[in-house]
């Protein structure tokens, strides 16, 4: 995400302002308390006062600054920028905890305690001003705020700024002497301030004492109207006359004197400010587009001088911002005026911000220009980049704005709806929308034709992905990579072609083609790491961790999984599809490194994370649990998770390589579980399709040797031993070596047994893979036992396997235990357990109070007899209480 | 039945210039005050223009639902009371 430095510092203005010691006293008072509240109108002076005392006051420490607006009304969002704030401060020494935070979304809870502890761990206290408050109506992030004031009130000194008292206990804060505040009777200008107010005027007007009163008591000493009669006061002939005619009418102050003021600008000032009003920030260059001139960077340089209609922004010169109130009489002014140029006003700027690939911006302008074909053209076009940025909120507010039925007959942005629900886990409701959008695409215009075909291309081949069709996806992928390489490389496309090869390479993937797999993963890696697309980096990397992992490649596997996750934990994914692939490859490798308790761990992780849209992560979690179970000796289980697995197919199409990986699973374990028939019957089945894939061959070979026949299993593996097999999933030639070596010790060929062993050996112990000897059983370590002296190159890694493998023999499994009945309550608590909902969140669902629901919990890791609430999920479903 | 008709009184008599900013309301001056009369849709309507207010820097006097319709004068235009 990223932050606008122009928030992070307080606003700038080069009009000299009046020194008001009392406000600043007030304030340097004020900030002693954990909540300094300065509450009043538009136009009364609180960013200016606040900026003043961020420059002159004493505060009791370093002071954050935050200028707030209705885009940051979001927990995310508030505290990104919130941190920033802090770190800029200079309170936060390098490497001081507070850098690193980032807040996540699975705990909000978590969150908040390191930030109050980080802020305790401050050498000072630290004020954070909070400007334009107002905006801010979300309940996660006031509840966040009331939390740090709670728990953080030495450390943390929050100054709010806001139109409208904010919904924060501020009665509660009050009575406990917690709250200071600064009102509009206080920001009013005195009469004395008033008279120093007009000094700052370029040219002084002189008014008696009596004309003070009077314009003090007319404007009541609002800052605005004062600013406003300061400038309409400037080089008046007679200011008393002025003051009295101005006392004497009863027109609404902003009104008069805005018109007072506009009146007499020279033309060219009138327009300029007429025509830039309509945008809130601005420098030359855009100015100069909207007015259709030049000179646009030295009229807002004089404006800031002479008048404070614009005050600088941000850290860099050039760069304004109109004050809110006078803009908005400005835009109101504008449209009563010259309504035919407010239209053509936004386009401009509309254009301008699309020009420089500020696709937001100029979004908003569009709408604002009411040019939906426009508006509808640019979230086109800038939609994929806003949904891959993680900006899909943002994309899905503006699309609001638009006339509903333009939004339902544009074809492209169908397909953004489409892609949207993929990610959002509705698999129906993406195939539905994707034909929707597919059967308009006549109506587009050819510029935008080709734009759709690719970006269906890709859409349709993640949908069917995630459907599991991967036949289709497949085909869809090909198409995709055909018409991007059609296309040439349209630069700003980057975002569009990381999706692509991140999704064809998952399509391969799945379907056993893993060197294609990994061809287009590391491209597309390349290709978002260059164009900085996080979440793109994430999918690709946890990819091919799995391709890795499906070759038996562990270490790599483990670089690139390991990786994989820490992307996700930092992008806040860490419930999503990409990092269920990242656990399920950290699963393998664990399992193959015979470290079983990790990877059943990582199994867990990779089957919470998946949801249930993904019925091949479900498939690959369930063959893996399989293994795994029989790696502990559960036959039994193995079985039952195999034949499950098996039920649960029935609903789908599952590709052809995970369906034959899956029988051919259930079929290993028939043979180890003395059931040779019914092993040999699912071989059968399986029918004779050519050549095997390199892991099917291994399995093929175990059966043949459960069924007494070490000859068929020679022969089933020779493929593997002289590369000329198909990869594939599951290849792993340690097995193949050693298998032949069984096999050819049973057929007496010992020298070649001796020799295949030895090549076994060696690679299993280079490449981690203990488990490819255990899980050989038996047979295997009865050719460990005997060839023992034969492979003299290797006996201390033989002495492991053979330890470990005896070992293995008397395992037992640690079954979850359920120690106590949970109750009614309990249950109902338990069911949301596994859901990413706060214990306030699931409070405020069940109508209960927070500490209800967490004594619940409580009760429910007792009685589980573990010790948080992710193994009470884990053992939960073990026990099938979910 | 149609829209609630609502009258918002804010201190200060406004010109023409702010019609844009309660568009659909009529806005009738007198005696140091501005009447912004017309109907409101829901609350979340009515809440906007009190936002609209308060970002105008006007001091807002009272807010009443009217028991009759508004009055003959046409939405846009300002009358005197």
């Amino acid at each position: 995400m990223g932050l606008l430095a122009t928030k992070l510092t307080p606003p700038h203005t080069s009009l000299r302002q009046v020194f008001r010691p009392r406000l600043i006293d007030l304030l340097d008072a004020g900030s002693q308390q954990p909540l300094t509240l300065v509450s009043a109108p538009a136009g009364a002076g609180k960013t200016t006062l606040l900026a003043s005392w961020s420059s002159s006051g004493q505060p009791p420490g370093p002071l954050a600054w935050l200028s707030l607006d209705a885009a940051d009304n979001e927990a995310a969002k508030f505290w990104a920028y919130a941190l920033a704030a802090l770190c800029r401060s200079g309170a936060v020494p390098n490497g001081g905890a507070l850098r690193a935070l980032t807040p996540e979304s699975d705990s909000y809870e978590g969150f908040l305690s390191q930030l109050a502890s980080g802020l305790s761990e401050l050498s000072s206290p630290v004020v954070l001003v909070l400007d334009d408050f107002h905006d801010i109506t979300d309940a996660t992030v006031l509840a966040g705020l009331e939390f740090l004031l709670r728990h953080a009130p030495a450390a943390l000194r929050l100054v709010v700024a806001t139109r409208v008292d904010p919904p924060l206990p501020l009665q509660r804060l009050l009575v406990s002497g917690q709250l200071s505040q600064v009102r509009a009777a206080d920001l009013a200008f005195t009469v004395a301030e008033v008279g120093e107010l007009l000094t700052t005027c370029g040219d002084p007007p002189r008014l008696s004492e009596d004309d003070l009163v009077l314009l003090q008591a007319r404007t009541e000493g609002w800052a605005a109207g004062l600013r406003l009669a300061a400038l309409s006061l400037e080089g008046q002939e007679d200011a008393h006359r002025f003051v009295t005619d101005f006392a004497g009418d009863d027109k609404s102050i902003a009104d008069y004197l805005t018109g007072e003021v506009l009146d007499r600008q020279p033309e060219e000032v009138r327009s300029f400010l007429l025509q830039t009003c309509i945008v809130d920030e601005l420098d030359g260059n855009l100015a100069d587009v909207l007015t259709g001139g030049t000179g646009g960077e030295s009229m807002l340089a004089r404006l800031e001088r002479t008048n404070g209609f614009v005050t600088a922004v941000g850290p860099r010169r050039g760069s304004y911002r109109y004050h809110q109130l006078f803009a908005e009489l400005l835009r109101y002014e504008l449209r009563c005026q010259q309504p035919e140029q407010v239209a053509t006003l936004h386009k401009r700027a509309a254009a301008w911000y699309a020009g420089r690939g500020l696709a937001v911006p100029a979004i908003q302008q569009a709408l604002m220009a009411k040019d939906w074909p426009y508006a509808a053209e640019l979230l086109a076009r800038h939609g994929p980049s806003l949904v891959l940025r993680g900006d899909a909120a943002t994309l899905h507010a503006l699309a609001g704005r638009l006339p509903p039925e333009l939004v339902q007959a544009d074809p492209e942005l169908g397909l953004l709806d489409a892609a949207d629900r993929i990610v959002l886990d509705e698999p129906d409701a993406a195939a539905t929308h994707l034909r929707a959008a597919s059967q308009r695409a006549e109506l587009l215009s050819e510029a935008r034709r080709g734009r759709f075909a690719r970006l269906l291309a890709i859409v349709t081949t993640l949908q069917a992905l995630q459907a599991g069709d991967l036949d289709r996806a497949v085909a869809a992928g090909e198409e995709a990579l055909a018409l991007h390489r059609q296309a040439g490389t349209d630069g700003g496309d980057d975002d569009a072609r990381a999706i692509m090869l991140s999704t064809v390479g998952g399509a391969a993937l799945w379907a056993g083609h893993l060197d294609t797999a990994e061809l287009h993963l590391l491209e597309g890696q390349a290709v978002a790491t260059q164009a900085g697309l996080a979440p793109q980096q994430l999918a690709c990397q946890s990819q091919l961790a799995l391709v890795h992992a499906m070759r038996a490649e562990v270490d790599e596997a483990a670089r690139w999984a390991t990786n994989a996750v820490e992307l996700a934990a930092e992008q806040d994914r860490s419930s999503s599809i990409h990092a269920a692939a990242a656990h399920l490859a950290l699963a393998w490798v664990f399992y193959y490194r015979d470290d079983l308790s990790q990877a059943s761990r990582h199994a867990d992780e990779a089957a919470a994370a998946s949801g249930v849209g993904w019925q091949l992560m479900t498939l690959g979690v369930a063959i893996l649990r399989a293994r795994l179970q029989r790696a502990r000796g559960d036959l039994g289980g193995a079985l039952e998770l195999a034949a499950a697995a098996r039920r649960d197919l029935a609903g789908w199409n599952p590709p052809a390589c995970l369906w034959r990986w899956l029988l051919l699973t259930e079929a290993d374990l028939r043979g180890s579980a003395g059931q040779p028939q019914s092993a040999s019957a699912i071989r059968r089945s399986l029918g004779d399709s050519g050549p095997l894939p390199g892991g099917e061959a291994v399995v093929l070979g175990r059966l043949h040797l459960a069924e007494g026949d070490p000859a068929g299993a020679a022969a089933a593996v020779a493929s593997c031993l002289d590369g000329t097999a198909p990869t594939g999933f599951m290849l792993v030639p340690a097995e193949a070596w050693l298998l032949d070596a069984i096999a050819s010790d049973a057929l007496g060929d010992h020298d070649r047994a001796a020799t295949s062993l030895e090549r076994a050996l060696a690679l299993a112990e280079h490449g981690g893979l203990r488990r490819s000897f255990l899980d050989a059983g038996a047979p295997a370590r009865s050719l460990l036992a005997r060839y023992r002296q034969r492979v003299p190159t290797s006996w201390s890694y033989l002495d492991e396997l053979l330890l470990a493998s005896a070992e293995a023999a008397q395992v037992a499994v640690p079954a979850p235990r359920l120690i106590e009945r949970l109750t009614e309550r309990e249950h109902t608590v338990l069911r949301y357990l596994p859901s990413l909902m706060t214990y306030e969140e699931i409070a405020a669902d069940l109508y209960v109070s927070l500490n209800t629901v967490k004594t619940h919990a409580y009760g429910i890791f007792r009685k589980l007899g573990v010790t948080g609430r992710r193994q009470a999920v884990r053992s939960a479903r073990e026990l099938h209480l979910l | 039945m149609g829209p609630m008709v609502y009258r918002i009184v804010v201190r200060g008599e406004l010109s023409q210039r702010y019609l844009p900013a309660f568009e659909g309301m009529t806005l009738t001056t007198g005696e140091g005050q501005t009447a912004i009369i017309g109907p409101v849709l829901d609350q979340a309507h009515l809440h906007g223009l009190l936002d609209r207010v308060g970002e105008l820097g006007l001091e807002l006097v009272s807010v009443n639902r009217a028991a009759e319709p508004a009055s003959p004068a046409p939405a846009g235009q300002i009358g005197e009371v």
